[in-house]
């Protein structure tokens, strides 16, 4: 039996504006005293009527275009009539026939994964169950109803859950990148919903089993190990059933993260008729040819564009180049560090300060890049006199993060700590003679085996505090031990 | 001496700005009008004698509406004030804001004196299917009033308030307003902001004013009237002022089409609405036979499309956040959220909806047809004169049925006014003028040239 | 276009979607009162719509959206102040299965 697990996943992304969708309430939520950012439309009142937030759909279109869609010319809203507390009109104002984007697609390791559409709607109410007063109730919070959200869906190319995992930091990257949000799993401004089947191919024949959506799933982890279990659950259900694929037998199963396993939710699947119409309180959108333009230069250069242009300009692995695109913050500081048609060896240099001490430095300190304090001229005057050999490349990682902290050219600050790196022969014969007297077992040692002299150059560089040249540092050792 | 409270808005207006009398005065007169004729008319859900009578004692001469009492039919949000649409369902709801005409109309000094009964969640056109009762027709008990906007057109033929702000998805102000014989104006669709009206068909609702006269009607939309950033659907124009200045209707070309006096029409209706076309002929206009689509696919087109709204804007009523449960929707409600889910449904859609949508365009563009031909087109509004209580129950269509006349010119979105035109057993006639979209002034002028050349409108029910 | 009359079982289906409950005496009158209003609405399907665009929106607006900013939200206890059931700043009902 050969099985092909096929996933697609529906990502939801909040978006970060001030606003609401449809309202002018504060769109955070986030630890907010329930039901303070409400207003008459987002809590449905009776009158109440929808006006479409302009940054929004902005950020969608911005979305869109970054995961490679055709925006539609024409596009609008429509309403999907359900009933459920959360939902407070009883319809949630979302897009059906002419979504804002589609087509679109997201490239892994040269595997190609298509989304079919990338659309604006607006987030329901937030509800808890809770046992009072010897009553099973369900309590609303209204907050977050009203708040923007574009859904993601892709065909279903995904092959299994290490793939699903990367499509969803590739998004996640994505959606960072351009600054429409802060797609937090955790938190909730990121949410995904795979759909799972499988292709089985047995007996020369190929039979494709039930799709099953599966939500309430709140972590990276929580996808990939929810769809493993379901690639397992269906691969036994199909021996056992020789259930397949129809119309008629979709259907949704929660995660259970404790259990780790899926449960069947049960809302029937097939049930639901959403009685799609468009949106009458809303007329539709026409965008310009010029207002897209506009909003394609307005996103900055993506992930994948930064990769290759760090291989292709500066002569860095994937990995390296990966790492320092991963977050948009710190590969401005690099893109502004290296300057204007710096040197692969230059560029190599500064990738090499931000990989390392730079940022261990954050990592530390827990704190983000300040940009406007990345001076390039200070990272061009350390590569000289690194290259020069007036610093050593284990000064420069220090006095680069002091430079980063105080503001100060890294030179300068290496002048005035002494760490100008001593390559003058005498200085080092001084410092050498006084670590061969210091330690006569290591020097037992090296008599023994040359390849321990590592210990003594150690020494002589703490004694020098790091600013002898290590490479004379070596020299000046083996020529007095002889 | 006339009471006060028979004056027209203009004459209201007037009246306190020269001090003639005063506010209070004018106030109380409306309200000793409504204690007269409440237990009979049943014409309003709920009045605010104390806050109106407290308002009178300090106006704004300088407001244009300082002091005038305006009743509102109970659709319409107002802060504070229970705001029913005659529904069991919200019998306890209090508005948590106010819509923006009843803001404008505040801003602009006038005093709200009371909500009017009407269809509840305006659907009909009796104000029979109000779960308070239905209200009546002040020239005769054993009358309806129309609908939905019933109350609203009663209080003003009765005299109850100088004037009365309804709203029309189809015939509802115009309809009442013919069969009580006043003024009832339907601005264009998105002329006037539906922010704060319980909504029953988005696509079609409009409110507006319900008056003794023309001019009444036309300084009432020049105050509601204009864009609203609360209402995507409201018009970019600011409001719309108008003179009501024309002289004749000299080169003006009048449509009566054939369909609109149907064979089953009152002949005595029929008659009088030629007698109107002779009218406005004596003043200059060309009156000219058309050839319009069947009004009937106007009935079905908006049956569907109103009735698929409606399911979805009752949607909200699950008595969760306000309101009481869906099981107090009462039996109109009912039929119409059935029918109209029904038509949304899956495997319908395209055959009920979508096709009314398509037939929709159909009628748009025969208007656009029409008016190429002619400035206006007159009719009847209603088929009949006012119909005995009663008439309403357990009929499947009875509102949509009753206002096929009207409906063309909903679907289309266009302006309508219907005014007064003579009598029938007793029962007042209207008749109604169209005119394309944003052509309100012609509507008006028109209907305000008529008015001035005959004298039904200064007849008034003897209560 | 399918018989127009509308089954009990239709009508179930319908009363469903729409959550309400239409009691048993009420069902035949119901059944019958909607049957009428479908074969009268039914003339729509002899109007030849071929090429004919459907109308969302009659009076040709478009592009009409708002800034996004800030505006003043209802207080919490206006929010709740309409509603049968609240408990703590929440709108309360009966247990719901989870969606």
């Amino acid at each position: 039996m050969k099985i092909t697990p096929i996933i697609g996943i529906e990502v939801h992304i909040e978006l970060q504006t001030k606003s609401k969708m449809f309202c002018s309430c504060s769109a955070s939520h986030f630890q907010v005293e329930p039901n303070t950012h409400t207003c008459p439309v987002c809590l449905g009142l009776p009158g109440a009527l929808p006006v479409p937030n302009q940054t929004a759909c902005d950020y969608c279109i911005k979305l869109g275009l970054a995961l490679g869609c055709s925006i539609n010319r024409e596009t609008f809203f429509e309403r999907k009539n359900y009933f459920y507390p959360d939902l407070p009109k009883s319809y949630q104002i979302t897009q059906l026939q002419q979504p804002f984007c589609i087509h679109g697609q997201v490239i892994l390791d040269g595997h190609t994964i298509r989304i079919n559409r990338a659309h604006m709607e607006e987030d329901t109410g937030k509800s808890v169950h809770q046992h009072l007063n010897g009553v099973d109730a369900t309590l609303l919070d209204y907050n977050r109803s009203g708040v923007p959200l574009v859904e993601i869906v892709s065909e279903p190319d995904i092959l299994s859950p290490e793939m699903a995992k990367d499509y969803l930091l590739k998004i996640q990257q994505i959606v960072r990148y351009i600054g429409v949000s802060d797609a937090d799993i955790e938190k909730g401004s990121m949410r995904c919903e795979p759909t799972v089947n499988l292709k089985i191919e047995t007996d020369n024949q190929t039979f494709y089993t039930p799709l099953v959506e599966i939500k309430n799933i709140a972590s990276l982890t929580g996808v990939q190990n929810a769809i493993q279990f379901e690639i397992d659950r269906q691969t036994e259900a199909f021996t056992q059933t020789h259930e397949v694929k129809s119309a008629a037998n979709k259907t949704t199963r929660g995660w259970d993260a404790v259990k780790n396993q899926t449960f069947l939710q049960r809302q029937k699947e097939g049930s639901a008729d959403y009685r799609y119409f468009p949106e009458p309180d809303i007329p539709p959108i026409v965008l310009t040819d010029e207002h897209i333009e506009n909003l394609k230069n307005s996103i900055p250069e993506l992930p994948d564009q930064k990769i290759a242009r760090y291989q292709r300009d500066f002569g860095l692995n994937n990995y390296d180049a990966g790492l320092l695109a991963s977050d948009i913050n710190f590969a401005a500081g690099f893109d502004t560090a290296v300057g204007q048609h710096p040197s692969p060896q230059m560029a190599k240099f500064v990738a090499n300060l931000f990989l390392g001490a730079i940022k261990t430095y954050l990592n530390e300190s827990q704190t983000q890049l300040d940009i406007a304090q990345i001076n390039p001229d200070f990272f061009n005057n350390l590569f000289q006199s690194v290259t020069n050999s007036q610093i050593s490349a284990t000064v420069a990682k220090q006095v680069i993060v002091d430079s980063l902290k105080t503001g100060q050219d890294p030179v300068a600050i290496a002048t005035s700590k002494g760490l100008i790196q001593v390559s003058d022969s005498e200085e080092i014969k001084k410092l050498a003679q006084a670590v061969i007297d210091q330690n006569p077992k290591a020097v037992q040692d090296y008599k023994k085996n040359p390849a321990s002299i590592g210990f003594l150059i150690g020494q002589l560089m703490k004694a020098s505090q790091g600013s002898a040249n290590p490479q004379i540092a070596k020299e000046t050792l083996e020529k007095l031990l002889q | 001496m006339s009471s006060l409270n028979q004056l027209t808005l203009t004459q209201a207006v007037d009246g306190i700005k020269s001090k003639k009398f005063s506010a209070s005065e004018l106030v109380q007169d409306c309200f000793d009008r409504i204690k007269k004729l409440e237990p009979h008319l049943n014409a309003f859900i709920s009045l605010d004698k104390t806050t109106a009578l407290a308002k009178a004692q300090k106006i704004d001469f300088d407001k244009p509406l300082a002091g005038i009492p305006i009743a509102v039919k109970d659709n319409f949000c107002i802060k504070g004030i229970k705001t029913t649409a005659s529904s069991n369902l919200l019998k306890n709801y209090t508005a948590q804001y106010t819509a923006t005409v009843v803001s404008k109309l505040e801003d602009a000094g006038a005093i709200i004196i009371g909500k009017n009964n009407m269809d509840a969640w305006a659907h009909g056109s009796s104000t029979e299917t109000s779960d308070f009762g239905p209200s009546k027709n002040p020239w005769n008990f054993d009358y309806l009033p129309g609908g939905s906007s019933g109350g609203s057109a009663a209080a003003i033929a009765a005299d109850e308030a100088i004037a009365a702000i309804g709203t029309e998805t189809a015939g509802s102000i115009r309809q009442p307003s013919a069969w009580c014989g006043v003024v009832g104006l339907k601005p264009t669709y998105g002329r006037v902001s539906r922010y704060g009206i319980i909504a029953m068909a988005s696509s079609m609702d409009c409110p507006g004013p319900i008056t003794k006269t023309v001019d009444d009607a036309a300084l009432i939309l020049s105050l509601i009237s204009g864009h609203d950033i609360h209402d995507a659907t409201s018009l970019p124009q600011k409001s719309l002022n108008l003179n009501l200045s024309k002289k004749d209707l000299k080169g003006l070309k009048i449509g009566l089409p054939k369909a609109y006096l149907p064979d089953n029409i009152h002949p005595a209706v029929k008659d009088l609405i030629l007698q109107a076309a002779q009218t406005l002929k004596s003043l200059g206009a060309q009156i000219i036979d058309l050839d319009v689509l069947d009004p009937q696919l106007s009935v079905a087109a908006y049956t569907v499309l109103q009735r698929s709204e409606v399911s979805s804007n009752l949607g909200r009523y699950t008595g969760i956040r306000y309101g009481g449960p869906r099981s107090e929707f009462g039996d109109e409600a009912v039929r119409r959220i059935m029918l109209g889910t029904h038509t949304l449904s899956s495997g319908y859609y395209d055959a009920y909806y979508l096709q009314a949508q398509k037939v929709r365009t159909l009628i748009i563009n025969d208007f656009e047809h029409q008016f190429n031909q002619v400035d206006a087109i007159i009719g009847p509004t209603s088929p009949t004169t006012a119909l005995p209580v009663g008439s309403s129950k357990g009929e499947s269509m009875f509102g949509e049925m009753a206002d096929l006349l009207v409906e063309p010119s909903t679907l289309a979105g266009l302006p309508g006014i219907s005014l007064p035109c003579g009598f029938v057993d007793g029962l007042p006639v209207g008749l109604q003028i169209i005119t394309p979209q944003l052509r309100e002034d012609l509507a008006l002028n028109i209907a305000h040239l008529f008015e001035s050349n005959t004298d039904f409108h200064l007849q008034k029910p003897k209560l | 276009m399918s018989s127009t009359k509308i089954s009990p079982e239709q009508l179930k289906h319908i009363a469903n979607l729409a959550r309400l409950e239409i009691k048993a005496d009420k069902q035949n009158l119901l059944i019958k009162q909607l049957s009428q209003t479908a074969e009268y609405i039914d003339i729509l399907s002899q109007v030849d719509t071929k090429n004919i665009a459907p109308t969302y929106q009659v009076n040709h607006l478009k592009n009409v959206c708002r800034k996004d900013e800030v505006g003043q939200s209802l207080s919490q206890s206006e929010a709740l102040s309409q509603a049968p059931k609240t408990h703590n700043g929440y709108f309360q009902t009966q247990a719901t299965i989870k969606k």
